[in-house]
């Protein structure tokens, strides 16, 4: 008897323990959540140093990525039209997995929603604005890495020179020179990456001293 | 006897009948002032009504850890005028019937239920004199008009033409006769020690409230009021997990809103009786001496803010009682209120007359 | 009343999905129930035979996106036999330890879906929020809260970020201490217990008969969990234990799955505290060999296996999931008939089922 009025009781005392305490909900329009730190949200063509190969069209399981591509009368290809139909898109990364020069991101954005079926086809001047918009947030998912040991390195110090913190300094070794990364200093931007000529930085993980 | 009985309309109820009775008669007057005078008891109920909506969305809202409405309404009160919004809004919408549906209970049901609740809220004494309808038999008028609210809502469950109304509806009637005799019961007991089949009379006979005289009663009491009034755990007509919304299906627009409006003024009028009936009514200790000294129009309001103090006692209760249970089972109700409710309101029948002899 | 069919969806609260339950009730009692599903065939296995081996990863998730992580796991599981790799250490680490926190996921979407069902709005919200502390754990390991696309052939997609053990850690803390909320308000409140205890019996032998498994099947008391019989990732290591209860009611099938939360809790928060450095991804090949393999994992709902026939090609050239929500729908046959209508969502809420991956 004692037990049933406890177990007809003790459920009271759940809701008016919290009806003394603040709200755990967040206000949506008002207030947001926190971002995490390498949120995949929607696939942004953000065209810079675009290739035109086209990687991510194959990587993409559902053919969402179109692009339209003219070649010149002197034999070059220049991008004419893009299309991402973010209607079918699965947000799964591969696009941004695939491209080789981090042209195709997965950007930060959320809200994403439209009245029209057709206007969730992204040309290249909403990505053109989208970019823009979104660039303050575009950060590498790597919060500190250090460049793979450059085997090929030719030594012509772009990188040295495009680090915007000065982690990587010259260094001769046998006589070639070559350089030397900070993993310390080093803010994972990915600048030297992109504009090394011979293809050898890549970024790779680095946690610290410990793990 | 009447609301301009009361010290605080009497006034401006001789100005008003002083002035109007010239240009249409006395008694057209009489009339007119009558009219006014339900309109102004249903504003009142309906007022309170709002109240209670908001009540139940803040308090249940918090007591879920979450805000409840926040954006419509002025500050300290925020989201206050969200059921006017809904209200708007079902105004709004379409008013349609299902094509096969029975026109005249489709349409009958919600007023029904929705007249029922105000009707009683014209026999509670909300304060000193505030009484819309003095009868000297107003207990037994009052157990006559809540049982017409669950007619109501076997009406809209049986003519929606839709299975689900139909069980829905047809649990409103299983329920009611299961609550029913209890809380007639209970009621009776009350009106046994006070003396007196009047509310007024009952409200006024207790010295020492009943709930700490019949405690097991008031227990009662509460467990059939959940069930009158179909909320949770005995929300069974309308268990929206397999009946998708049990009587009310079928039901949009305006008839939606008739008896969500229906169950809050509900809520509130059976709250009203709870407090008239075993929480001492307006009364409080130190009445008599706050009477005498004090202008009776002020005494009025003093009195009509006691009960209503009472009165959302209650109801915070009966949100409470929400926010912890489950929905129990047709059967288990039956069960519960013929097996558990029935023999405990006689013992407290027993006990009542005991109470009476022990105190001669 | 005349005996009836009732239809309980495609379009129904107690359904948990696109499917249909014809039931005939007499009265209120259930004499048979006919489940229907269909509704939300996508043809996924026929996507496999035209994406590559790769690009189908994504389409797992989409099988049960309240358990997205369990199921791609299965599939790239699958995979991961026919090529014969095995992925690093730190991989392993992080693949048991989404597997366990979705486990734990999925199970609160679960108990929101199971209070709402039996009627409290109070303990699924609070379900609900427990459930975003998982979430807030994978978004940050996987970059999205519900279909996560984070398991590869030979590792997973990326590395834990710096400090996200920790997190684990606490947000597990902190579920682990608010489960006590859960225990309050259903574990021990007699309006649920009312409803579950005894309600819905499948006993072991027609469960064994039946070939359910996962929650449903331990609570019948069979001791089947692939994490146990087959185990893969690091479940040989840990030594995992399933719970087992024996009643086979509601009731035990609610308590093995309140107690798996507990358990999930356990293995990730150690396996997170010990957690390796190392390689998260070694190079796999482009395509398995020719072969075929058959892989099964206990994703939340019980046994998923997939069964894949490769050519050699850069596509499967067949594969086959098997969900257990299928089983579960089906046994709906044998446990519904002459249960109440209140039982039906209290019993389909205790199989959880997916429609997800029935239909697939
Ligand atoms: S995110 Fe996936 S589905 Fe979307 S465009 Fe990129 S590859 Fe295609
Ligand atoms: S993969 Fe990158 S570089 Fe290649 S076409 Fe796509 S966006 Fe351009």
């Amino acid at each position: 008897m004692a037990n049933f009025v406890k177990r007809v009781i003790g459920a009271m005392k759940v809701p008016a323990e919290y009806l003394l305490q603040r709200p755990i909900t967040i206000q949506y329009p008002d207030e947001r959540m926190e971002v995490p730190e390498g949120y995949r949200g929607h696939p942004l063509y953000t065209l810079n140093h675009c290739t035109l190969c086209r990687a991510c069209e194959r990587a993409c399981p559902v053919n969402c990525i179109e692009f339209n591509i003219e070649t010149k009368s002197d034999g070059t290809k220049y991008l004419k039209g893009f299309y991402l139909d973010l209607g079918r898109c699965l947000f799964c990364g591969f696009c941004a997995d695939a491209c080789p020069t981090d042209c195709m991101i997965m950007g930060p954005k959320l809200e994403l929603m439209e009245f029209e079926r057709g206007e969730l086809v992204y040309g290249i001047k909403k990505f053109q604005k989208l970019t823009k918009e979104v660039q303050p947030y575009i950060r590498p998912y790597y919060k500190r890495s250090h460049a793979v040991k450059p085997k090929n390195c030719i030594g012509c110090l772009i990188c040295v020179m495009t680090c915007p913190v000065d982690a990587i300094s010259e260094v001769t070794v046998d006589g070639k020179r070559t350089i030397s990364v900070d993993p310390e200093v080093c803010a994972g931007c990915g600048h030297c990456v992109s504009n090394c000529p011979g293809g050898v930085l890549d970024l790779v993980e680095y946690r610290g001293g410990s793990k | 006897m009447s609301w301009y009985d009361s010290a605080l309309l009497n006034p401006v109820y001789s100005k008003a009948l002083e002035i109007l009775s010239p240009l249409i008669t006395e008694t057209g007057a009489k009339v007119l002032l009558a009219l006014i005078e339900s309109f102004i008891i249903i504003m009142f109920v309906m007022i309170n009504v709002l109240v209670v909506v908001y009540l139940e969305r803040k308090l249940l809202g918090r007591m879920m850890n979450r805000r409840g409405p926040v954006y419509a309404g002025p500050p300290i009160v925020w989201g206050f005028f969200q059921a006017i919004a809904d209200f708007l809004k079902l105004l709004t919408k379409e008013v349609f019937r299902p094509a096969r549906a029975d026109p005249l209970t489709y349409t009958a049901g919600p007023a029904i239920v929705v007249f029922a609740g105000l009707a009683i809220g014209l026999m509670v004494p909300f304060g000193e004199g505030l009484v819309g309808l003095r009868n000297e038999a107003s207990l037994l008028y009052i157990i006559a008009l809540a049982s017409l609210e669950p007619l109501g809502v076997m009406l809209c469950g049986l003519s929606s033409n839709n299975k689900y109304s139909l069980i829905g509806g047809s649990r409103a009637a299983a329920q009611m006769i299961s609550y029913e005799l209890p809380a007639i019961l209970v009621l009776v007991t009350t009106a046994l020690l006070a003396g007196s089949i009047d509310v007024l009379g009952i409200a006024k006979a207790q010295d020492i409230w009943y709930i700490i005289l019949l405690p097991l009663g008031f227990v009662i009491y509460l467990i059939t009021v959940l069930a009158e009034l179909e909320r949770t755990p005995f929300d069974i007509p309308e268990a929206e997990s397999e009946l998708v919304a049990g009587f009310m299906t079928e039901y949009g627009g305006m008839y939606y809103g008739m008896l969500m409006a229906a169950h809050y003024i509900g809520v509130f009028v059976t709250a009203c009786l709870a407090v008239a009936v075993f929480l001492g009514g307006y009364g409080f200790y130190g009445m008599e001496i706050l009477q005498a000294s004090i202008h009776p129009a002020l005494f009025t309001i003093v009195t009509l803010v006691v009960f209503l103090i009472k009165v959302y006692a209650v109801i915070f209760l009966l949100i409470w009682i929400r926010a912890a249970y489950f929905r129990l089972r047709i059967d288990q109700l039956l069960e519960l209120g013929w097996k558990r409710l029935f023999p405990l309101a006689i013992v407290n029948l027993f006990w009542a007359m005991g109470i009476l002899f022990a105190m001669g | 009343m005349a005996e009836m069919w009732v239809n309980f969806g495609p379009q129904h609260p107690f359904t948990h999905g696109l499917w249909r339950l014809k039931v005939k009730v007499d009265g209120e009692t259930v004499t048979d129930v006919e489940p229907t599903i269909g509704y939300l065939h996508r043809g996924v296995e026929k996507i496999a035979e035209n994406r590559t081996w790769y690009q189908f990863i994504p389409y797992n998730d989409r099988l049960c996106y309240v358990a997205s992580i369990a199921w791609s796991e299965g599939y790239i599981g699958a995979v991961e036999k026919l090529m014969d790799i095995e992925p690093p250490e730190r991989a392993k680490y992080l693949r048991t330890i989404s597997f366990e926190l979705q486990r734990i996921a999925s199970h609160f979407v679960w108990l929101a879906a199971y209070a709402i069902d039996l009627g409290n709005f109070t303990a699924m919200l609070f379900a609900v929020r427990e459930r975003e502390f998982i979430l807030d754990l994978l978004s940050r390991l996987t970059g999205h809260r519900m279909t996560y696309n984070y398991p590869r052939f030979g590792g997973v997609a990326r590395d834990a970020p710096i400090g996200w053990e920790d997190r684990v850690v606490r947000n597990l803390n902190r579920i682990e201490r608010k489960m006590k909320d859960f225990i309050d308000l259903m574990t021990e409140n007699e309006t649920f217990l009312k409803r579950v205890q005894g309600v819905g019996v499948l006993p072991r032998n027609k469960a064994k008969a039946w070939g359910v498994t996962g929650p449903v099947a331990r609570g019948s008391g069979l001791k089947t969990d692939v994490r146990y019989n087959d185990p893969y990732l690091l479940y040989e290591e840990i030594g995992f234990e399933p719970v087992v209860m024996k009643d086979g009611d509601c009731y035990s099938r609610y308590m093995v799955r309140m107690q798996e939360i507990f358990e999930s809790i356990n293995i990730s928060r150690d396996l997170a505290e010990k957690m390796p450095s190392g390689d998260i991804q070694i190079k796999a090949p482009k395509k398995p060999p020719e072969g075929e393999v058959f892989n099964r994992v206990e994703v939340p709902r019980g046994e998923a296996s997939y069964y894949i026939v490769s050519n050699g090609g850069n596509s499967p050239y067949r594969l086959k999931i098997r969900s257990p929500a299928y089983i579960h729908i089906q046994s709906t046959k044998v446990i519904m008939p002459g249960h109440n209508v209140a039982d039906l969502p209290a019993i389909l809420g205790s199989l959880d089922v997916c429609l997800g991956d029935t239909d697939r």
